[in-house]
């Protein structure tokens, strides 16, 4: 029986201590803020609940390993192997499995996806993945609404640039936050695209892309070239991430003219340039000419969200 | 005292492991590589989406191993077996209704069906909760919702499929497998020892302290193919180049073969996939994106890993069998009404 003991207090001691190392590594990754490589902030939440449930069950452990075990749980009945039955060499590797993440969580280098992982995903040049219907749509209705505006007697889309534009918006029969975005994005001079609403604000322009042909936009993203494009174009590219590092998607936007020439793939740049639109797998989408170029730092957190 | 010493070097390695953690913890230098060596960056890449994905999941698996301990010390069989309908057709539909609530996804699910399936759950109700709740959790519902607001059409026939499937394949593992178990037993279950046991056994502890140690155990169980499956997973979305997807899928049925396969392999969370297919939409047809929307939470690389440990092979077999052809079919169907 001491025999039966003492092998169960070493698996408790071994799972209390990798429970604990997990807990471990999700505090420090939480309070060092490095959690931004792998998680979503809003996720992040649930990371904090996990750390809690993790460190009490590793307590709960350690201090059964250190105590009599009840014999009471082998005695449940519910069918799980509650131990890691077998030769020793399957017992390290059952371990094993799970000592690897919390070491290399600890000791490799943080790293942010770039445009070698781009290139093998893709890079969106489309901002309306899930809005194809409406750009197609909306493009319709402008064409109709231009079409129809010489014998309108109230003065409408041809007269003014900038009223048929903000008509243009209030008209949108659906996408209405779209529209609402694309109205006060519309309203700036230069229009910034501010990484907290990236995906967002070039989606609503993507929507309304006749509307904004013509327009300044400035944004800041990383230099991506693949081999089928020419010398002086680039795509200045940004990761947007849903939940967690592996479900992030690379959105981009095409920008063209002899000043991007220079700039080697992975150079964080900021670029200023006058929007028009250009043909991606048979849709319209955004691109820019560019106007000024300069490298930047690489932002605290390159993702967006 | 061969055991006493045994003891002795077992608990000194459980010192080291601490205290190695411990070092890792304080005295390490993310900027540089390990130990002086430097790490090839697509090793880091793999590195940190293989994490990534183990991040993710595991609030979420503790979440199913939780469920799954509550429901082992605090729902008995009999209440169970009062819940379920005797007339196994008429439990297709409610068990679909009641999988649609449930809001844990693919990674949690199958440690709960597992617990349900030994309290004594028929096996045809386990196989609709697993194929149906990742689909119609109300996460999902919401990020496909959220990824797809302006081409409802998918998001509808999603939650459509998704919900007729389940039932479809409810009834199909009915018919094949009726009630026999096809859980794979444990060790310890096959007797003798837990006689022993208890007689020997000293007072209870409280219900909710046992609760835990089970979800502990548990998580261990369910962890080990998580991590495994994350290795694959990570491998996979870091070395293989999503535009060969397009090349290898000229026809309608070889571009939803395609969807499914790449589903499986990346295996990503029911709840966040919509975005990844999202990004897909404007090169793929809506239904082979539908392919993937569908196929992906029902099956994937590691679930499978899961469903192999905790089934017997004929059955998770049959079971794949099964879903992929219907899922097939069904997209074929629709590819035809769905632009």
């Amino acid at each position: 029986m001491d025999q039966e003991n003492t092998y169960w207090r070493q698996h408790d001691l071994f799972r209390g201590i990798i429970l604990f190392g997990f807990s471990l590594l999700l505090f420090q990754f939480i309070v060092s803020g490095n959690i931004k490589y792998y998680i979503a902030p809003k996720m992040v939440v649930f990371s904090i609940i996990a750390m809690i449930i993790l460190f009490l069950l590793s307590v709960m452990h350690i201090v059964r390993s250190c105590s009599n075990r009840e014999t009471l749980e082998i005695d449940c009945d519910c069918g799980v192997d509650h131990q890691a039955t077998g030769r020793p060499w399957l017992k390290v590797m059952f371990y094993g499995v799970f000592i690897l993440p919390i070491l290399t969580g600890f000791s490799l280098p943080h790293k942010f996806l770039d445009s070698a992982v781009a290139e093998n995903r893709g890079v969106q040049l489309n901002f309306n993945t899930a809005t194809n219907t409406v750009a197609k749509t909306q493009n319709d209705s402008d064409k109709q609404t231009v079409a129809a505006s010489p014998g309108d007697p109230v003065p409408s889309t041809t007269q003014e640039g900038k009223k048929s534009a903000e008509e243009v918006f209030k008209e949108a029969r659906f996408g209405k936050t779209e529209a609402e975005l694309a109205l006060k994005l519309y309203k700036q001079d230069i229009i910034q695209i501010p990484d907290d609403s990236y995906v967002a604000d070039l989606s609503a322009i993507n929507v309304y892309l006749d509307q904004f042909i013509g327009k300044k936009l400035e944004l800041t993203g990383f230099i991506y070239r693949n081999g089928q494009m020419q010398k002086d174009e680039t795509v200045v590219a940004r990761f947007a991430v849903a939940c967690c590092t592996a479900d992030a998607n690379v959105f981009g936007i095409d920008v063209k003219g002899n000043l991007v020439n220079k700039y080697k793939n992975d150079t964080w740049v900021k670029v200023q340039g006058t929007i028009d639109q250009m043909e991606a797998d048979g849709i319209m989408v955004p691109m820019l000419h560019v106007d000024k170029i300069e490298p930047v730092g690489a932002p605290k957190d390159p993702y967006v969200y | 005292m061969r055991a006493f010493v045994k003891s002795l070097t077992l608990d000194l390695f459980g010192a080291v492991l601490l205290a190695a953690i411990l070092l890792f913890y304080f005295k390490v230098d993310h900027t540089k590589g390990l130990f002086g060596f430097s790490i090839p960056d697509s090793l880091l890449d793999v590195h940190t989406i293989f994490l990534s994905i183990i991040l993710e999941a595991i609030p979420f698996i503790l979440v199913g191993v939780l469920i799954s301990a509550l429901i082992q010390v605090f729902v008995t069989e009999e209440s169970l077996q009062r819940l379920v309908p005797k007339n196994p057709w008429m439990s297709l539909v409610p068990a679909t209704l009641l999988a649609a609530i449930f809001p844990v996804c693919e990674c949690a699910i199958i440690p709960v069906i597992r617990r349900l399936l030994k309290k004594g759950m028929p096996l045809h109700v386990g196989v609709i909760f697993i194929v149906a709740a990742p689909i119609l959790n109300p996460v999902t519902v919401a990020s496909t919702y959220f990824a797809f607001r302006t081409q409802l059409t998918i998001v509808y026939a999603r939650f459509l499929l998704g919900f007729l499937l389940a039932i479809l394949i409810g009834a199909v593992i009915y018919l094949l497998f009726k009630n026999k178990p096809q859980l794979k037993i444990a060790k310890d279950e096959l007797g003798g020892k837990q006689e022993i046991m208890r007689s020997i056994s000293q007072p209870s502890p409280s219900r909710l302290r046992l609760a835990f140690y089970h979800a502990a155990d548990e998580f261990f169980e369910t962890g080990k193919y998580l991590i495994i499956g994350a290795v694959v997973a990570a491998l996979f979305q870091t070395y293989f180049n999503r535009n060969l997807l397009l090349s290898i899928s000229s026809h309608a049925s070889s571009s939803s073969l395609v969807m499914m396969a790449f589903a499986y392999f990346i295996s990503l969370c029911s709840e966040a996939d919509a975005f990844v297919a999202a990004s897909l939409s404007s090169k793929f047809s809506p239904s082979s994106i539908l392919a993937f929307l569908v196929f992906g939470p029902m099956l994937d690389l590691k679930t499978t890993i899961m469903l192999f440990a905790y089934f017997r092979t004929k059955f998770v077999l049959i079971f794949m069998a099964t879903v992929i052809i219907f899922v097939f079919t069904a997209v074929m169907i629709l590819h035809n009404y769905i632009q």
